[in-house]
């Protein structure tokens, strides 16, 4: 019965969809077109009503069909079977196709009748959802019913709904690395809402094209989209790495994988996109190279999304290979070309002035900016898809770690942190030297005193050092700025600063987000700068014993056992300086086909204590143990990046904006 | 003098002792886990030696330690690895003509842009004149980035129709004994090879990797190539265990070519060594059924039935056998 309803609902997302597409690019030759509400409505209800539908199958473990026979059972927690709608590559596309169907949905909304830019835009999005429900209609199919049970899952099935005759009395459950943190359940969603956001930008961009309508009006409407989006992408890229820091037990949470660059590609293009729009919407410049940006940074979504699921790639994120692969690749081409060769058609009609006046502008910065995040994105990007070139030109196969990532990386991000600190005060148009030095003389002030401090209390890392100078000095100007201003205002100073921050939510949010960038620049410095790895610890039972800086003691043993997984472990004391640090639980989850080193952390304000367990018996621990300084300020910078987006989302549209 | 003057001496103070600070500051480098970062792991989807848990990248993360202390510097040690594992082994690209172009296309692309940036500043007022819209400029970057991006799906395409082998949703090393598998035999033979004479490995870590190379013989019906490495183990200072394991196995294979009393033998010797042994306690079991010596077998299953290392689902085939062995 779900299988019936589902794929009914699947088909008539699909009708909607192509509905959306053909009625609202019918306006581009100039057809007036009445409300989209309609298609848009199927879209959405459709969309609604699978993911609904599978995930009532999921809950009442409805083993007929295949998708749940293969990634839930019965004995699967109920936050994770219903978290194993996205768990796998069928249901992933049907999160993916919701979330399109919402963005359809509400960008209808505020599309009127002779709006030609808003409903243009909404045939592209109709285009988008044609592919992907189309996929769920042909090749990734989530309600495919099962026609040959096996004792635990489905061996073979078929998209026809009425050719179900078999359900295995046990689903295989999902993979056991996706049921051990409510993360997990989280992260999926998150990305998706950034990356589907995307679309946004990018559907009012070609509509602009389509319609040879180059001014800024795409790019005005669409920025708190961009905004949302980018927030989403940013909380969704945390919590992966977060979920990989408490979870994997391999002592970190960015790895330079293929599948996390290829998230953090179009985090990179978004994140310049946001800047150069504001050049663009303020002062008329950059014009073209934000279609370009645009266009990029949703074909980057689309190609992320096939490194993932391509199987072209080996890494931890792979989902096993299948059709889906080649579809999105040509979906890949066909953004790029068509996107780019519509843009070349139109390049004609983009005035350039007027130009840059000066290079000491905030313009100026923001160009700065612009040019580093595109060296950042073409070096991961190549960096990414090199070895898969060496391997089909040379057939030899080599591998590019995080060493390359982090070479390049590295001094990018600390011209960055300048940038930052130089840019987000400088005026626009034009500044003088006198403005600049009132505005920076105290911040580099407090930057080399925090340094000099450091260095006095004996931080001896040399970069860790030039981190934390270059971030003091990007927190700081902000802060300053918004002191002096509200000193200048009637009212009183904290009054003044609410107020202040109160009403240019665009340029503060953005304020908030250099902010965190600072914060996260420092966690990245420390924990990864200056962590402390020590490797096969044996510690007999009630024996403390020395390790990086700490004394741990392994007091006692506990088992757990659920239906799922037996779960052994170790109750671990850490003392420092003969204070207390905590009791660590690192254990080993047993789910029969995959063991799982869950990590103990004990986090504190300087340092995160980690500890993996490698062996146990009554006797004795195997473990081994790391010292992370700063840690929590990588998944506190990290979240202030992301509430400084939506602190600017708040932000009523400027009249400026408007009138552009 | 101004406070704006003592901002300017208090910023020239500090950061002198900043400069001092960064003058003294020494690099804490690690160079074994720098070494560990740039080699992969070779039985890992794409985890460095420093990353991977596997048991042979904690035995090569060893090795790196040992070649350090005895002088290698770090360019050294990585060549050693890939004299002995291939260049494949290196996770930091290769400067070949490739690989340099890898490295300076960050500059490369800095250049470039520094370029196009300085042309959009605005030329002195009197030179504005009205530029004629054209289309060749930005159509041929549109056009220049769709070709390179063909080339390059071209290529990625080319690589995915050679497909890899299907593996589980997730693919990735987070215990031994399942990225084992992604390894061919003749790799970890390789690896054991490279180990053998190896100081910082000790025989009973040896014998473990050979333990899971012959395992894989045993499955696949290789007994020949998989007695080889059980007579190895034998021979080179066995933990009870290993022993246990080797010779329960070697019965096995004794058992399966006909030459039963040599098999029993061998079992009888595998539980004598490690009576823990389940899997050479059931083989005894088979062997002793197959010759109607129920009688004999009774005790053995009913220690069968109560060690909790035995797999649940045995259990019926055990209840089933003990039924049998006492009529």
């Amino acid at each position: 019965m779900i299988a019936v309803l589902g794929t009914v609902a699947v088909l008539v997302a699909l009708a909607g969809a192509i509905w959306l597409a053909v009625a609202g690019l019918s306006a581009v030759s100039g057809r007036t077109v009445p409300s989209l509400r309609t298609p848009a409505g199927l879209l959405f209800g459709g969309s609604v009503a699978g993911m609904g539908l599978l995930e009532v199958g999921l809950l009442t473990d409805d083993f007929s069909i295949a998708y749940i026979a293969n990634h839930s059972s019965t004995s699967t927690p109920l936050l994770f079977k219903f978290a194993s709608a996205w768990g796998a590559l069928e249901g992933s596309i049907l999160l993916w196709g919701l979330v399109l169907g919402l963005l359809a949905w509400l960008l209808q909304r505020r599309v009127g009748e002779g709006d030609r830019l808003g409903t243009v835009a909404l045939g592209v999005i109709g285009v988008v959802s044609v592919f992907f429900f189309g996929m769920m209609a042909s090749v990734a199919n989530p309600f495919e019913v099962c026609t040959s049970a096996g004792t635990v899952g489905c061996l073979e099935s078929s998209a026809w709904p009425f050719a179900g005759s078999a359900a295995p009395g046990e689903g295989r459950g999902p993979n056991p690395l996706l049921q051990n943190h409510i993360l997990m359940a989280i992260h999926p969603p998150m990305l998706y809402l950034g990356y589907v956001g995307l679309t946004a930008p990018f559907a009012f961009a070609i509509s602009a094209l389509l319609l040879a309508q180059p001014g800024a009006a795409w790019a005005a409407r669409t920025r708190r989209w961009t905004l949302a989006a980018w927030a989403f992408l940013t909380v969704g890229i945390l919590l992966g790495g977060w979920w990989s820091y408490e979870v994997l037990g391999w002592g970190g949470y960015w790895g330079w994988d293929p599948v996390e660059n290829a998230s953090f590609l179009p985090w990179l293009t978004a994140t310049a996109f946001l800047h150069s729009v504001v050049v663009q919407l303020r002062r008329g410049v950059l014009q073209s190279w934000n279609f370009v940006l645009v266009i990029a940074t949703f074909a980057l979504t689309i190609f992320g999304t096939f490194l993932t699921r391509s199987g072209s790639i080996t890494s931890v994120h792979s989902f096993t290979q299948s059709a889906v692969g080649p579809l999105l690749l040509g979906f890949f081409v066909l953004v790029v070309v068509a996107g780019l060769g519509l843009f070349a058609s139109r390049a004609h009609l983009m005035a350039e002035r007027p130009r840059v006046e000066s290079f000491a502008s905030r313009e100026g910065a923001i160009l700065l900016n612009n040019l580093l995040m595109t060296v950042w994105t073409a070096t991961v990007l190549v960096g990414t898809v090199y070895p898969i070139l060496v391997e089909a030109l040379t057939g030899s196969t080599i591998g590019i770690g995080a060493g390359f990532f982090e070479a390049t990386s590295g001094p990018i991000a600390l011209v960055l942190l300048l940038a930052i600190g130089v840019g987000q005060v400088t005026p626009w148009k034009a500044s003088n030297r006198d403005v600049m030095i009132e505005r920076l003389l105290v911040p580099a002030l407090i930057a080399v005193a925090a340094g000099a401090l450091a260095a006095i209390l004996g931080l001896r890392d040399r970069a860790a050092l030039v981190v934390l100078v270059l971030a003091v000095f990007a927190a700081t100007p902000p802060i300053v700025l918004l002191v002096r201003q509200a000193a200048a205002r009637p009212e009183s100073l904290g009054s003044g600063m609410r107020l202040l921050v109160m009403n240019d939510r665009g340029y503060w949010g953005g304020m908030l987000s250099h902010l965190g960038v600072a914060v996260l620049a420092l966690g990245i410095a420390g924990s990864a700068g200056m962590a402390i790895h020590a490797d096969d610890i044996t510690l007999p039972i009630d024996e403390p014993v020395p390790v990086a800086g700490h004394v741990i003691e392994y007091q006692s043993g506990f088992t757990d056992t659920d239906d799922q997984r037996r779960v052994v472990g170790a109750n671990i004391e850490v003392t420092r300086s003969s204070a207390t640090v905590g009791t660590a639980r690192p254990a080993l989850q047993d789910y029969g086909t995959q063991v799982i080193a869950t990590p103990g952390v004990l986090t504190g304000p300087v340092r995160d204590v980690f500890i993996v367990l490698r062996s146990i018996d009554s006797a004795q621990v195997v473990v081994d143990v790391s010292v992370f300084p700063l840690q929590w300020m990588v998944w506190v910078g990290g979240f202030l990046v992301a509430a400084g987006g939506a602190w600017s989302f708040t932000a009523r549209r400027s009249r400026r904006e408007v009138a552009a | 003098m101004t406070a704006r003057r003592w901002q300017w001496l208090a910023l020239a103070g500090l950061a002198l002792v900043l400069v001092w600070g960064l003058v003294v500051a020494d690099a804490p480098a690690d160079p074994a886990l720098a070494v560990a970062e740039a080699i992969s792991c070779p039985v890992c989807d794409g985890e460095s030696v420093a990353a991977s848990q596997s048991e042979i990248a904690e035995s090569m993360y060893a090795q790196i330690g040992t070649l350090l202390d005895a002088g290698y510097t770090e360019r050294e040690t990585l060549e050693w690895f890939e004299a002995r594992y291939g260049p494949e082994i290196l996770l930091e690209p290769p400067l070949d003509v490739g690989g340099i172009l890898l490295w300076t296309l960050p500059l490369l692309i800095a250049a470039g842009g520094v370029i196009v940036i300085l042309r959009l500043r605005r030329p002195v007022a009197a030179e504005v004149t009205a530029e004629p819209p054209t289309r060749s400029g930005r159509s041929l970057l549109g056009i220049g980035i769709s070709a390179v991006v063909l080339v390059g799906v071209a290529f990625a395409l080319g690589s995915f129709l050679e497909p890899r082998a299907d593996g589980s949703p997730i693919t990735g090393q987070f215990d031994a004994p399942t990225d084992l598998e992604s390894v061919s035999d003749e790799t970890l033979a390789l690896t054991i090879a490279s180990f053998e004479g190896d100081p910082d490995v000790s025989p009973q870590q040896l014998n473990g990797m050979r333990l899971a190379l012959a395992e894989r013989y045993f499955e696949a019906g290789d007994y020949r190539s998989a007695t080889e490495e059980f007579t190895t183990v034998l021979e080179s200072e066995p933990t009870p265990a290993q022993a246990s394991e080797a010779l329960g196995r070697v019965g096995w294979i004794l058992y399966v070519n006909g030459e039963s009393a040599a098999a029993e033998e061998a079992l009888g010797q595998a539980l004598d060594t490690f009576d823990g042994n389940g899997e050479a306690r059931y083989f005894l079991v088979l062997v002793l059924m197959e010759q109607d010596r129920g009688s004999e077998a009774v005790p053995l299953l009913e220690a069968l039935l109560d060690d909790p290392s035995v797999p649940a689902d045995l259990q019926p085939d055990l209840l089933a056998m003990l039924e049998a062995a006492k009529a």
